[in-house]
Protein backbone atom coordinates (compact mmCIF):
# COMPACT_ATOMS: atom_id res chain seq x y z
CA UNK A 1 0.00 0.00 0.00
CA UNK A 2 2.52 2.50 1.41
CA UNK A 3 4.49 1.74 -1.73
CA UNK A 4 2.37 2.42 -4.20
CA UNK A 5 1.15 5.89 -2.56
CA UNK A 6 4.79 6.64 -3.01
CA UNK A 7 4.94 5.49 -6.87
CA UNK A 8 2.07 8.21 -7.63
CA UNK A 9 3.09 10.70 -5.51
CA UNK A 10 6.48 11.21 -6.53
CA UNK A 11 5.82 12.55 -9.99
CA UNK A 12 3.55 14.92 -8.61
CA UNK A 13 5.38 16.29 -4.88
CA UNK A 14 6.70 19.40 -6.06
CA UNK A 15 3.64 20.44 -8.11
CA UNK A 16 0.61 19.43 -5.49
CA UNK A 17 1.28 22.85 -3.31
CA UNK A 18 1.68 25.46 -5.87
CA UNK A 19 -1.49 23.61 -8.22
CA UNK A 20 -3.48 23.19 -5.57
CA UNK A 21 -2.91 26.84 -4.33
CA UNK A 22 -3.43 28.19 -7.90
CA UNK A 23 -6.41 25.96 -8.14
CA UNK A 24 -7.75 27.14 -5.11
CA UNK A 25 -7.44 30.87 -5.49
CA UNK A 26 -9.38 30.38 -9.07
CA UNK A 27 -12.33 28.30 -8.06
CA UNK A 28 -12.60 30.32 -4.89
CA UNK A 29 -11.81 33.92 -5.19
CA UNK A 30 -15.30 34.51 -7.76
CA UNK A 31 -16.81 33.53 -4.71
CA UNK A 32 -14.62 35.87 -2.34
CA UNK A 33 -15.54 38.71 -4.80
CA UNK A 34 -19.17 37.97 -4.83
CA UNK A 35 -19.28 38.60 -0.80
CA UNK A 36 -17.13 41.20 -0.22
CA UNK A 37 -18.65 43.08 -2.98
CA UNK A 38 -22.25 42.74 -1.60
CA UNK A 39 -20.84 43.67 1.64
CA UNK A 40 -19.48 46.71 0.47
CA UNK A 41 -21.22 50.66 0.14
CA UNK A 42 -21.33 51.71 -3.20
CA UNK A 43 -18.70 54.34 -2.48
CA UNK A 44 -16.23 51.85 -2.29
CA UNK A 45 -17.30 49.75 -4.93
CA UNK A 46 -17.46 52.00 -7.77
CA UNK A 47 -14.16 53.70 -7.65
CA UNK A 48 -10.54 53.35 -10.02
CA UNK A 49 -9.53 51.38 -7.45
CA UNK A 50 -11.67 48.57 -6.48
CA UNK A 51 -11.00 47.60 -2.15
CA UNK A 52 -9.83 44.03 -2.14
CA UNK A 53 -10.29 43.70 1.37
CA UNK A 54 -13.49 45.35 1.89
CA UNK A 55 -12.90 48.39 4.76
CA UNK A 56 -16.42 48.87 5.51
CA UNK A 57 -19.36 46.29 5.81
CA UNK A 58 -22.78 47.07 5.42
CA UNK A 59 -26.08 45.00 4.89
CA UNK A 60 -28.04 47.66 2.89
CA UNK A 61 -27.83 45.73 -0.07
CA UNK A 62 -29.35 42.51 1.59
CA UNK A 63 -31.45 45.11 3.00
CA UNK A 64 -32.75 45.91 -0.43
CA UNK A 65 -32.87 41.91 -1.61
CA UNK A 66 -35.27 41.66 1.13
CA UNK A 67 -37.68 44.67 1.40
CA UNK A 68 -37.12 46.58 -1.62
CA UNK A 69 -36.97 44.05 -4.41
CA UNK A 70 -39.29 41.18 -5.79
CA UNK A 71 -36.98 38.69 -4.72
CA UNK A 72 -39.38 37.51 -1.92
CA UNK A 73 -41.46 36.36 -4.43
CA UNK A 74 -39.16 35.42 -6.85
CA UNK A 75 -37.70 32.97 -3.58
CA UNK A 76 -41.43 32.02 -2.86
CA UNK A 77 -41.81 31.22 -6.06
CA UNK A 78 -38.36 29.39 -7.21
CA UNK A 79 -39.44 27.17 -3.76
CA UNK A 80 -42.80 25.68 -4.74
CA UNK A 81 -42.24 25.38 -7.96
CA UNK A 82 -38.91 22.69 -6.84
CA UNK A 83 -40.89 21.31 -4.03
CA UNK A 84 -43.88 20.44 -6.70
CA UNK A 85 -41.59 19.17 -9.13
CA UNK A 86 -39.75 16.87 -6.42
CA UNK A 87 -43.00 15.90 -4.89
CA UNK A 88 -44.42 15.02 -8.29
CA UNK A 89 -41.37 13.52 -9.87
CA UNK A 90 -40.60 11.37 -6.93
CA UNK A 91 -44.24 10.01 -7.11
CA UNK A 92 -44.10 9.21 -10.69
CA UNK A 93 -40.83 8.19 -10.46
CA UNK A 94 -40.96 5.28 -7.91
CA UNK A 95 -43.89 3.95 -9.06
CA UNK A 96 -42.12 3.24 -12.74
CA UNK A 97 -38.78 2.44 -11.15
CA UNK A 98 -40.47 -0.48 -9.14
CA UNK A 99 -42.63 -1.53 -12.24
CA UNK A 100 -39.44 -1.88 -14.30
CA UNK A 101 -37.14 -3.34 -12.21
CA UNK A 102 -39.55 -6.19 -10.52
CA UNK A 103 -42.33 -6.39 -12.83
CA UNK A 104 -42.78 -8.88 -15.51
CA UNK A 105 -44.41 -6.96 -18.55
CA UNK A 106 -43.99 -6.20 -22.53
CA UNK A 107 -42.53 -3.61 -23.33
CA UNK A 108 -40.19 -2.49 -20.17
CA UNK A 109 -36.96 -2.44 -21.52
CA UNK A 110 -38.08 0.04 -24.20
CA UNK A 111 -39.48 2.27 -21.29
CA UNK A 112 -35.92 1.95 -19.69
CA UNK A 113 -33.97 3.42 -22.68
CA UNK A 114 -36.47 5.70 -23.26
CA UNK A 115 -35.94 7.72 -19.91
CA UNK A 116 -32.32 7.62 -20.57
CA UNK A 117 -32.28 8.67 -24.32
CA UNK A 118 -35.02 11.42 -22.92
CA UNK A 119 -32.80 12.24 -20.06
CA UNK A 120 -29.52 13.22 -22.71
CA UNK A 121 -32.44 15.43 -24.80
CA UNK A 122 -31.27 19.44 -23.97
CA UNK A 123 -33.55 21.81 -22.98
CA UNK A 124 -33.02 23.62 -26.02
CA UNK A 125 -34.51 21.25 -28.44
CA UNK A 126 -37.71 21.12 -26.42
CA UNK A 127 -38.01 24.67 -24.91
CA UNK A 128 -39.98 25.93 -28.49
CA UNK A 129 -42.19 22.80 -28.71
CA UNK A 130 -43.13 23.24 -24.81
CA UNK A 131 -43.16 27.14 -25.33
CA UNK A 132 -46.35 26.73 -27.54
CA UNK A 133 -47.93 23.52 -25.19
CA UNK A 134 -47.90 25.76 -22.09
CA UNK A 135 -48.97 29.24 -24.01
CA UNK A 136 -52.36 26.77 -25.66
CA UNK A 137 -52.81 25.30 -22.17
CA UNK A 138 -52.87 29.14 -20.78
CA UNK A 139 -50.37 28.15 -18.25
CA UNK A 140 -48.05 30.64 -19.60
CA UNK A 141 -46.72 33.35 -16.49
CA UNK A 142 -47.91 30.13 -13.56
CA UNK A 143 -45.75 27.97 -11.58
CA UNK A 144 -47.91 25.12 -13.04
CA UNK A 145 -46.46 25.79 -16.15
CA UNK A 146 -42.74 25.29 -14.56
CA UNK A 147 -43.70 22.39 -12.72
CA UNK A 148 -45.00 20.61 -15.94
CA UNK A 149 -42.07 21.95 -18.14
CA UNK A 150 -39.53 20.46 -14.97
CA UNK A 151 -40.95 17.36 -15.22
CA UNK A 152 -38.93 16.89 -18.77
CA UNK A 153 -35.87 16.32 -16.39
CA UNK A 154 -36.75 15.63 -13.17
CA UNK A 155 -38.92 12.21 -14.30
CA UNK A 156 -36.29 10.42 -16.50
CA UNK A 157 -33.70 11.76 -13.91
CA UNK A 158 -35.51 10.74 -10.72
CA UNK A 159 -36.51 7.05 -12.53
CA UNK A 160 -33.30 6.23 -13.71
CA UNK A 161 -31.94 6.99 -10.22
CA UNK A 162 -33.77 4.68 -8.18
CA UNK A 163 -34.54 2.05 -10.83
CA UNK A 164 -30.63 1.58 -9.90
CA UNK A 165 -31.17 1.58 -6.17
CA UNK A 166 -34.15 -0.71 -6.26
CA UNK A 167 -32.21 -3.37 -8.12
CA UNK A 168 -29.69 -3.70 -4.96
CA UNK A 169 -32.14 -4.27 -2.82
CA UNK A 170 -32.34 -8.36 -2.60
CA UNK A 171 -35.84 -10.09 -3.72
CA UNK A 172 -35.83 -12.18 -1.14
CA UNK A 173 -37.21 -9.61 1.52
CA UNK A 174 -40.26 -9.32 -1.41
CA UNK A 175 -41.00 -12.73 -2.06
CA UNK A 176 -41.49 -13.21 1.97
CA UNK A 177 -43.96 -10.80 2.42
CA UNK A 178 -45.40 -11.68 -1.03
CA UNK A 179 -45.83 -15.24 0.06
CA UNK A 180 -47.11 -14.11 3.57
CA UNK A 181 -50.01 -12.68 1.18
CA UNK A 182 -48.86 -9.05 1.25
CA UNK A 183 -49.36 -7.35 -2.34
CA UNK A 184 -47.59 -6.05 -4.98
CA UNK A 185 -48.22 -2.43 -3.68
CA UNK A 186 -47.83 -3.02 0.10
CA UNK A 187 -44.74 -4.75 -0.64
CA UNK A 188 -43.42 -1.31 -2.66
CA UNK A 189 -44.31 0.77 0.19
CA UNK A 190 -43.70 -1.49 3.38
CA UNK A 191 -40.87 -3.26 2.45
CA UNK A 192 -39.09 -1.49 -0.86
CA UNK A 193 -39.68 2.27 0.36
CA UNK A 194 -38.50 2.31 4.07
CA UNK A 195 -35.32 0.80 2.78
CA UNK A 196 -34.56 3.34 -0.17
CA UNK A 197 -35.01 6.12 2.36
CA UNK A 198 -31.50 7.70 1.85
CA UNK A 199 -31.76 7.33 -2.00
CA UNK A 200 -35.48 8.87 -1.96
CA UNK A 201 -33.52 11.85 -0.59
CA UNK A 202 -31.09 12.06 -2.33
CA UNK A 203 -32.57 11.65 -5.65
CA UNK A 204 -35.29 14.54 -3.45
CA UNK A 205 -32.31 16.85 -3.05
CA UNK A 206 -31.42 16.51 -6.77
CA UNK A 207 -34.72 17.36 -8.33
CA UNK A 208 -35.35 20.10 -5.86
CA UNK A 209 -31.67 21.51 -7.12
CA UNK A 210 -32.59 21.18 -10.82
CA UNK A 211 -35.14 22.67 -10.98
CA UNK A 212 -33.59 26.00 -8.45
CA UNK A 213 -31.13 25.99 -10.97
CA UNK A 214 -33.16 25.71 -13.69
CA UNK A 215 -32.93 29.11 -16.27
CA UNK A 216 -34.39 28.17 -20.27
CA UNK A 217 -37.62 27.39 -19.07
CA UNK A 218 -38.54 30.06 -16.91
CA UNK A 219 -36.59 32.82 -18.88
CA UNK A 220 -39.37 31.50 -21.92
CA UNK A 221 -42.20 30.58 -19.72
CA UNK A 222 -42.63 33.56 -17.27
CA UNK A 223 -41.95 37.42 -17.95
CA UNK A 224 -43.47 38.45 -14.39
CA UNK A 225 -42.60 38.98 -10.76
CA UNK A 226 -45.78 36.55 -10.28
CA UNK A 227 -43.98 33.37 -11.96
CA UNK A 228 -40.22 34.47 -12.12
CA UNK A 229 -37.93 31.65 -10.01
CA UNK A 230 -34.95 33.30 -8.66
CA UNK A 231 -32.79 32.97 -11.94
CA UNK A 232 -34.74 34.61 -14.48
CA UNK A 233 -35.78 37.15 -11.49
CA UNK A 234 -31.90 37.82 -11.36
CA UNK A 235 -31.87 38.82 -14.76
CA UNK A 236 -34.85 40.84 -14.73
CA UNK A 237 -33.18 43.25 -11.89
CA UNK A 238 -30.00 44.19 -14.04
CA UNK A 239 -32.27 46.70 -16.29
CA UNK A 240 -33.54 48.30 -13.00
CA UNK A 241 -30.86 50.19 -11.31
CA UNK A 242 -27.78 51.73 -12.56
CA UNK A 243 -25.54 50.60 -9.07
CA UNK A 244 -26.78 47.46 -9.01
CA UNK A 245 -23.76 45.10 -8.70
CA UNK A 246 -24.70 45.49 -4.64
CA UNK A 247 -27.81 43.93 -4.59
CA UNK A 248 -26.89 41.87 -7.15
CA UNK A 249 -24.20 40.09 -5.45
CA UNK A 250 -26.20 39.82 -2.75
CA UNK A 251 -29.24 38.14 -3.97
CA UNK A 252 -26.39 36.14 -6.14
CA UNK A 253 -25.17 34.88 -2.42
CA UNK A 254 -29.33 34.11 -1.40
CA UNK A 255 -29.71 31.77 -4.36
CA UNK A 256 -26.42 29.80 -4.34
CA UNK A 257 -26.83 28.73 -0.56
CA UNK A 258 -29.75 26.35 -0.84
CA UNK A 259 -28.18 24.20 -3.87
CA UNK A 260 -24.41 24.12 -2.37
CA UNK A 261 -25.76 23.20 0.78
CA UNK A 262 -28.01 20.48 -0.64
CA UNK A 263 -24.61 19.52 -2.77
CA UNK A 264 -22.22 19.30 -0.18
CA UNK A 265 -24.61 17.51 1.78
CA UNK A 266 -25.15 14.51 -0.71
CA UNK A 267 -21.89 15.58 -2.52
CA UNK A 268 -20.27 11.93 -3.55
CA UNK A 269 -24.05 10.63 -4.57
CA UNK A 270 -23.61 13.98 -7.28
CA UNK A 271 -21.34 12.98 -9.62
CA UNK A 272 -22.36 9.21 -9.77
CA UNK A 273 -26.20 9.94 -10.16
CA UNK A 274 -25.14 12.36 -12.83
CA UNK A 275 -23.67 10.05 -15.14
CA UNK A 276 -25.89 7.37 -13.91
CA UNK A 277 -24.65 4.73 -12.53
CA UNK A 278 -21.84 4.66 -15.52
CA UNK A 279 -18.98 5.24 -13.49
CA UNK A 280 -18.02 2.88 -11.08
CA UNK A 281 -16.81 4.63 -7.76
CA UNK B 1 -55.56 -7.37 -8.88
CA UNK B 2 -54.33 -9.83 -11.12
CA UNK B 3 -55.19 -12.77 -8.60
CA UNK B 4 -58.81 -11.03 -8.65
CA UNK B 5 -59.63 -11.27 -12.28
CA UNK B 6 -58.46 -15.22 -12.04
CA UNK B 7 -61.04 -15.77 -10.00
CA UNK B 8 -63.71 -14.56 -12.23
CA UNK B 9 -64.27 -17.82 -14.48
CA UNK B 10 -64.79 -16.86 -17.81
CA UNK B 11 -62.05 -14.15 -18.32
CA UNK B 12 -59.45 -16.97 -16.81
CA UNK B 13 -58.73 -17.69 -20.66
CA UNK B 14 -58.90 -14.46 -21.93
CA UNK B 15 -56.05 -13.32 -19.14
CA UNK B 16 -54.33 -16.30 -19.37
CA UNK B 17 -53.19 -15.00 -22.55
CA UNK B 18 -53.15 -11.63 -22.24
CA UNK B 19 -50.30 -12.88 -19.26
CA UNK B 20 -48.66 -14.90 -21.92
CA UNK B 21 -48.29 -11.81 -24.41
CA UNK B 22 -48.03 -8.73 -21.72
CA UNK B 23 -46.17 -10.44 -19.29
CA UNK B 24 -46.96 -11.53 -16.01
CA UNK B 25 -47.67 -8.88 -14.14
CA UNK B 26 -48.73 -6.57 -16.96
CA UNK B 27 -52.31 -5.65 -15.43
CA UNK B 28 -50.46 -3.64 -12.49
CA UNK B 29 -47.35 -2.30 -14.41
CA UNK B 30 -49.29 -0.74 -16.89
CA UNK B 31 -50.56 1.09 -14.57
CA UNK B 32 -47.59 2.13 -12.66
CA UNK B 33 -45.85 3.07 -15.61
CA UNK B 34 -48.93 4.92 -16.92
CA UNK B 35 -48.10 8.17 -15.07
CA UNK B 36 -43.99 8.73 -16.57
CA UNK B 37 -45.20 7.22 -20.03
CA UNK B 38 -48.10 10.12 -19.83
CA UNK B 39 -44.94 12.20 -19.80
CA UNK B 40 -42.12 10.13 -21.60
CA UNK B 41 -45.22 10.36 -24.66
CA UNK B 42 -46.91 14.70 -23.68
CA UNK B 43 -44.01 16.37 -22.62
CA UNK B 44 -41.06 14.99 -24.23
CA UNK B 45 -41.57 12.92 -27.07
CA UNK B 46 -44.42 14.94 -28.82
CA UNK B 47 -42.76 18.23 -28.25
CA UNK B 48 -39.73 16.49 -29.61
CA UNK B 49 -41.49 15.63 -33.16
CA UNK B 50 -43.25 19.10 -33.02
CA UNK B 51 -39.41 20.82 -32.77
CA UNK B 52 -38.19 18.45 -35.66
CA UNK B 53 -41.54 19.72 -37.62
CA UNK B 54 -41.63 22.78 -36.65
CA UNK B 55 -38.42 23.65 -38.40
CA UNK B 56 -40.05 22.98 -42.17
CA UNK B 57 -43.02 25.84 -41.00
CA UNK B 58 -43.36 29.55 -40.90
CA UNK B 59 -44.92 29.82 -37.04
CA UNK B 60 -45.29 33.16 -35.36
CA UNK B 61 -45.78 33.59 -31.83
CA UNK B 62 -49.66 33.39 -31.92
CA UNK B 63 -50.11 33.37 -35.56
CA UNK B 64 -50.88 30.91 -38.33
CA UNK B 65 -48.01 27.97 -39.38
CA UNK B 66 -47.63 27.84 -42.72
CA UNK B 67 -45.75 24.38 -44.13
CA UNK B 68 -42.47 26.11 -46.44
CA UNK B 69 -40.34 23.01 -46.57
CA UNK B 70 -36.78 23.64 -46.12
CA UNK B 71 -37.29 27.24 -46.58
CA UNK B 72 -35.86 28.29 -43.20
CA UNK B 73 -33.00 26.27 -43.81
CA UNK B 74 -32.15 28.43 -47.14
CA UNK B 75 -32.61 31.42 -44.89
CA UNK B 76 -30.20 30.06 -42.35
CA UNK B 77 -27.56 28.95 -44.54
CA UNK B 78 -27.42 32.61 -46.01
CA UNK B 79 -27.57 34.33 -42.69
CA UNK B 80 -23.89 35.59 -41.53
CA UNK B 81 -25.13 35.46 -38.26
CA UNK B 82 -26.00 31.30 -38.58
CA UNK B 83 -22.74 30.99 -39.89
CA UNK B 84 -20.52 32.57 -37.02
CA UNK B 85 -22.85 31.03 -34.68
CA UNK B 86 -21.91 28.04 -36.18
CA UNK B 87 -18.18 28.68 -35.62
CA UNK B 88 -18.74 30.02 -32.58
CA UNK B 89 -20.07 26.54 -31.36
CA UNK B 90 -17.32 24.72 -32.23
CA UNK B 91 -14.80 26.58 -30.58
CA UNK B 92 -17.11 26.98 -27.58
CA UNK B 93 -17.86 23.06 -27.10
CA UNK B 94 -14.60 21.71 -28.39
CA UNK B 95 -11.95 24.20 -26.16
CA UNK B 96 -14.80 24.36 -23.14
CA UNK B 97 -14.78 20.31 -23.28
CA UNK B 98 -10.81 20.31 -23.86
CA UNK B 99 -10.42 22.34 -20.98
CA UNK B 100 -12.27 20.74 -18.69
CA UNK B 101 -11.10 17.27 -19.48
CA UNK B 102 -7.33 18.91 -19.43
CA UNK B 103 -7.89 20.51 -15.83
CA UNK B 104 -10.21 18.59 -14.56
CA UNK B 105 -7.54 15.50 -14.85
CA UNK B 106 -4.91 17.88 -13.08
CA UNK B 107 -6.98 18.22 -10.50
CA UNK B 108 -8.38 14.87 -9.95
CA UNK B 109 -4.39 13.69 -10.42
CA UNK B 110 -3.83 15.93 -7.79
CA UNK B 111 -6.58 15.01 -5.25
CA UNK B 112 -6.11 11.46 -5.48
CA UNK B 113 -2.90 11.48 -3.29
CA UNK B 114 -3.17 11.44 0.57
CA UNK B 115 -3.31 14.98 1.75
CA UNK B 116 -4.26 17.14 4.36
CA UNK B 117 -7.71 17.87 4.42
CA UNK B 118 -8.29 16.41 0.97
CA UNK B 119 -11.95 16.10 1.97
CA UNK B 120 -12.26 19.29 2.54
CA UNK B 121 -10.29 20.62 -0.19
CA UNK B 122 -12.61 18.37 -2.43
CA UNK B 123 -15.74 19.76 -1.15
CA UNK B 124 -14.48 23.46 -1.93
CA UNK B 125 -13.16 22.84 -5.33
CA UNK B 126 -16.47 21.35 -6.03
CA UNK B 127 -18.27 25.10 -5.57
CA UNK B 128 -18.26 26.27 -8.84
CA UNK B 129 -20.43 23.12 -10.08
CA UNK B 130 -23.29 23.31 -7.46
CA UNK B 131 -24.17 27.25 -7.62
CA UNK B 132 -26.78 27.99 -10.17
CA UNK B 133 -25.24 28.57 -13.38
CA UNK B 134 -26.73 32.07 -13.68
CA UNK B 135 -24.89 33.15 -10.13
CA UNK B 136 -21.84 32.01 -11.77
CA UNK B 137 -21.91 34.06 -15.05
CA UNK B 138 -23.35 36.91 -13.03
CA UNK B 139 -20.32 36.73 -10.51
CA UNK B 140 -17.95 36.44 -13.82
CA UNK B 141 -19.80 39.29 -15.33
CA UNK B 142 -18.77 41.76 -12.64
CA UNK B 143 -15.44 40.15 -12.73
CA UNK B 144 -14.96 41.08 -16.06
CA UNK B 145 -16.68 44.42 -15.89
CA UNK B 146 -15.00 47.43 -17.63
CA UNK B 147 -14.34 50.10 -15.35
CA UNK B 148 -14.93 48.25 -11.91
CA UNK B 149 -14.06 44.86 -12.93
CA UNK B 150 -11.79 43.68 -10.52
CA UNK B 151 -9.32 41.22 -13.22
CA UNK B 152 -8.83 44.60 -15.42
CA UNK B 153 -7.29 46.70 -11.94
CA UNK B 154 -5.44 43.38 -10.83
CA UNK B 155 -3.52 42.59 -13.97
CA UNK B 156 -3.08 46.29 -14.52
CA UNK B 157 -1.49 46.87 -11.22
CA UNK B 158 0.62 43.65 -11.96
CA UNK B 159 1.94 45.38 -14.96
CA UNK B 160 0.03 42.34 -16.82
CA UNK B 161 -1.97 45.13 -19.16
CA UNK B 162 -1.11 48.07 -19.96
CA UNK B 163 -4.70 49.52 -20.19
CA UNK B 164 -7.87 48.18 -18.96
CA UNK B 165 -9.10 45.26 -21.31
CA UNK B 166 -12.85 45.06 -22.47
CA UNK B 167 -13.63 41.31 -21.82
CA UNK B 168 -16.91 40.57 -22.45
CA UNK B 169 -17.27 43.87 -25.51
CA UNK B 170 -13.63 43.11 -27.48
CA UNK B 171 -14.99 41.23 -30.76
CA UNK B 172 -11.59 39.17 -30.40
CA UNK B 173 -11.34 38.59 -26.85
CA UNK B 174 -15.26 37.53 -25.80
CA UNK B 175 -15.58 34.25 -27.32
CA UNK B 176 -12.36 33.28 -24.90
CA UNK B 177 -13.67 35.17 -21.99
CA UNK B 178 -16.46 33.24 -22.02
CA UNK B 179 -14.89 30.19 -22.23
CA UNK B 180 -12.92 30.59 -19.11
CA UNK B 181 -15.94 31.12 -17.11
CA UNK B 182 -17.48 27.59 -19.01
CA UNK B 183 -14.11 25.84 -18.06
CA UNK B 184 -14.29 27.09 -14.42
CA UNK B 185 -18.06 26.09 -14.52
CA UNK B 186 -17.51 22.69 -15.51
CA UNK B 187 -14.11 21.56 -14.24
CA UNK B 188 -15.68 20.18 -10.80
CA UNK B 189 -17.46 17.84 -12.49
CA UNK B 190 -14.70 16.21 -14.52
CA UNK B 191 -12.68 16.14 -11.82
CA UNK B 192 -15.16 14.61 -9.26
CA UNK B 193 -15.73 11.74 -12.44
CA UNK B 194 -11.86 11.38 -12.57
CA UNK B 195 -11.22 10.87 -9.49
CA UNK B 196 -13.66 7.75 -8.74
CA UNK B 197 -12.38 6.59 -12.49
CA UNK B 198 -8.40 7.12 -10.58
CA UNK B 199 -9.99 5.11 -7.34
CA UNK B 200 -10.84 2.07 -9.34
CA UNK B 201 -7.76 1.73 -11.01
CA UNK B 202 -5.87 -1.13 -8.50
CA UNK B 203 -2.89 -0.69 -6.92
CA UNK B 204 -1.38 -3.78 -7.98
CA UNK B 205 -0.85 -2.40 -11.48
CA UNK B 206 0.94 0.34 -10.37
CA UNK B 207 3.51 -1.59 -8.28
CA UNK B 208 3.50 -3.87 -11.31
CA UNK B 209 4.69 -0.93 -13.44
CA UNK B 210 7.49 0.01 -10.74
CA UNK B 211 8.81 -3.71 -11.05
CA UNK B 212 8.74 -3.55 -14.40
CA UNK B 213 11.42 -0.18 -14.39
CA UNK B 214 8.97 2.46 -15.00
CA UNK B 215 8.49 6.29 -14.47
CA UNK B 216 5.72 8.07 -13.23
CA UNK B 217 5.42 9.75 -16.78
CA UNK B 218 5.07 6.06 -18.03
CA UNK B 219 3.10 4.57 -15.48
CA UNK B 220 0.47 7.29 -16.32
CA UNK B 221 0.49 6.72 -20.00
CA UNK B 222 0.53 3.48 -19.38
CA UNK B 223 -1.38 2.35 -16.23
CA UNK B 224 -3.55 5.60 -15.30
CA UNK B 225 -4.85 6.53 -18.94
CA UNK B 226 -6.55 3.16 -20.03
CA UNK B 227 -7.95 3.17 -16.26
CA UNK B 228 -9.59 6.31 -16.91
CA UNK B 229 -10.73 5.37 -20.64
CA UNK B 230 -14.38 4.90 -19.88
CA UNK B 231 -14.78 7.40 -17.91
CA UNK B 232 -12.98 10.16 -20.06
CA UNK B 233 -15.47 8.30 -22.72
CA UNK B 234 -18.69 8.62 -20.62
CA UNK B 235 -17.92 12.43 -18.69
CA UNK B 236 -16.69 14.04 -22.45
CA UNK B 237 -19.69 12.69 -24.37
CA UNK B 238 -21.97 13.83 -21.92
CA UNK B 239 -20.32 17.14 -21.14
CA UNK B 240 -20.37 17.50 -25.14
CA UNK B 241 -23.89 17.49 -25.38
CA UNK B 242 -24.57 19.47 -22.22
CA UNK B 243 -21.60 22.02 -22.70
CA UNK B 244 -22.95 22.89 -26.37
CA UNK B 245 -26.74 23.39 -25.39
CA UNK B 246 -26.16 25.53 -22.69
CA UNK B 247 -27.07 29.09 -23.32
CA UNK B 248 -26.20 31.00 -19.73
CA UNK B 249 -22.96 32.09 -20.06
CA UNK B 250 -23.61 33.52 -22.93
CA UNK B 251 -26.94 34.82 -22.89
CA UNK B 252 -26.03 36.44 -19.34
CA UNK B 253 -21.99 37.81 -20.09
CA UNK B 254 -22.86 39.23 -23.51
CA UNK B 255 -26.30 38.42 -25.05
CA UNK B 256 -23.76 37.03 -27.93
CA UNK B 257 -22.89 40.14 -28.43
CA UNK B 258 -20.80 42.37 -29.77
CA UNK B 259 -22.38 42.26 -33.15
CA UNK B 260 -23.36 38.31 -32.60
CA UNK B 261 -19.32 37.67 -32.22
CA UNK B 262 -20.09 35.53 -29.19
CA UNK B 263 -23.28 34.11 -30.92
CA UNK B 264 -24.16 30.41 -30.63
CA UNK B 265 -27.06 28.12 -31.47
CA UNK B 266 -28.69 28.22 -28.22
CA UNK B 267 -28.87 31.71 -27.33
CA UNK B 268 -29.35 32.18 -31.23
CA UNK B 269 -32.52 29.81 -31.22
CA UNK B 270 -33.79 31.69 -28.12
CA UNK B 271 -33.18 35.28 -29.48
CA UNK B 272 -34.82 34.04 -32.68
CA UNK B 273 -37.95 31.96 -31.55
CA UNK B 274 -39.45 34.31 -28.51
CA UNK B 275 -38.19 37.65 -28.64
CA UNK B 276 -38.20 37.33 -32.46
CA UNK B 277 -41.35 35.43 -32.35
CA UNK B 278 -40.24 33.04 -35.37
CA UNK B 279 -40.89 29.26 -33.59
CA UNK B 280 -40.20 27.77 -36.58
CA UNK B 281 -36.92 29.29 -37.96
CA UNK B 282 -36.08 29.24 -33.98
CA UNK B 283 -36.47 25.45 -34.18
CA UNK B 284 -34.39 25.35 -37.10
CA UNK B 285 -31.76 26.77 -35.63
CA UNK B 286 -32.09 25.23 -32.21
CA UNK B 287 -31.47 21.49 -34.73
CA UNK B 288 -28.66 23.14 -36.70
CA UNK B 289 -26.53 20.27 -35.20
CA UNK B 290 -29.21 17.41 -34.90
CA UNK B 291 -27.64 15.06 -36.71
CA UNK B 292 -24.39 15.51 -34.41
CA UNK B 293 -26.33 15.87 -31.44
CA UNK B 294 -28.57 12.47 -32.46
CA UNK B 295 -26.05 10.63 -32.74
CA UNK B 296 -23.96 11.94 -29.13
CA UNK B 297 -27.73 11.50 -27.33
CA UNK B 298 -27.75 7.44 -28.86
CA UNK B 299 -24.34 7.13 -27.93
CA UNK B 300 -24.64 8.30 -24.59
CA UNK B 301 -27.39 6.21 -23.94
CA UNK B 302 -25.45 2.79 -24.76
CA UNK B 303 -22.61 3.58 -22.99
CA UNK B 304 -25.71 4.96 -19.86
CA UNK B 305 -27.28 1.70 -20.44
CA UNK B 306 -24.26 -0.61 -20.62
CA UNK B 307 -22.95 0.76 -17.48
CA UNK B 308 -26.52 0.37 -16.07
CA UNK B 309 -26.32 -3.73 -16.83
CA UNK B 310 -22.59 -4.10 -15.58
Amino acid sequence: MRRSGEIRRSGWRYFTWPVLGVGLVWTLFPFYWMLTTALKPNDDMYRPEPLLVPVRITLSHFHKVFFDSHFPEFFRNSTLVALATTVLSLAVGILAAYAIVRLDFRGKNLIARALIFSYLVPPVLLFIPLFELIFKFGLLNTREGLVLAYLTFTVPFTTWLLMGYFRTIPVALEEAALVDGCTRLTALFRIILPLSTPAIVVTALFSFTLSWNEFLFALTFTSNPVSQTVTVGLTSTVAEDVFFWGVMMAASFLIAIPPVVLYLLGQRWVVRGLTAGAVKG
Amino acid sequence: MAELVITQPGTLHRSARLKRVLGRDFALAYWLIAPSVLVLIGLIAFPFVRAIMLAFYSQPIGGEGRFIGLENYRTLLQDRVWWLSFRNTLVYTIFGVGFKTAVGLVFALILHQELKGRNLLRALLFVPWSVPIVVDAFVWRWIYNDLNGVLNYVLYKLHLISEYVLWTSDPKIVLWAIIVVVVWQGTPFYMMNFLAGLQSIPDELYEAAEIDGASPLQSFLHVTLPGLKSVLIVVTLLSTIWTSNELQFVYILSSGGPAHMSEIFPTLAFFTSIPGRELGLGAAVALSFFPLLASLIVLGGRVLLRGAEE
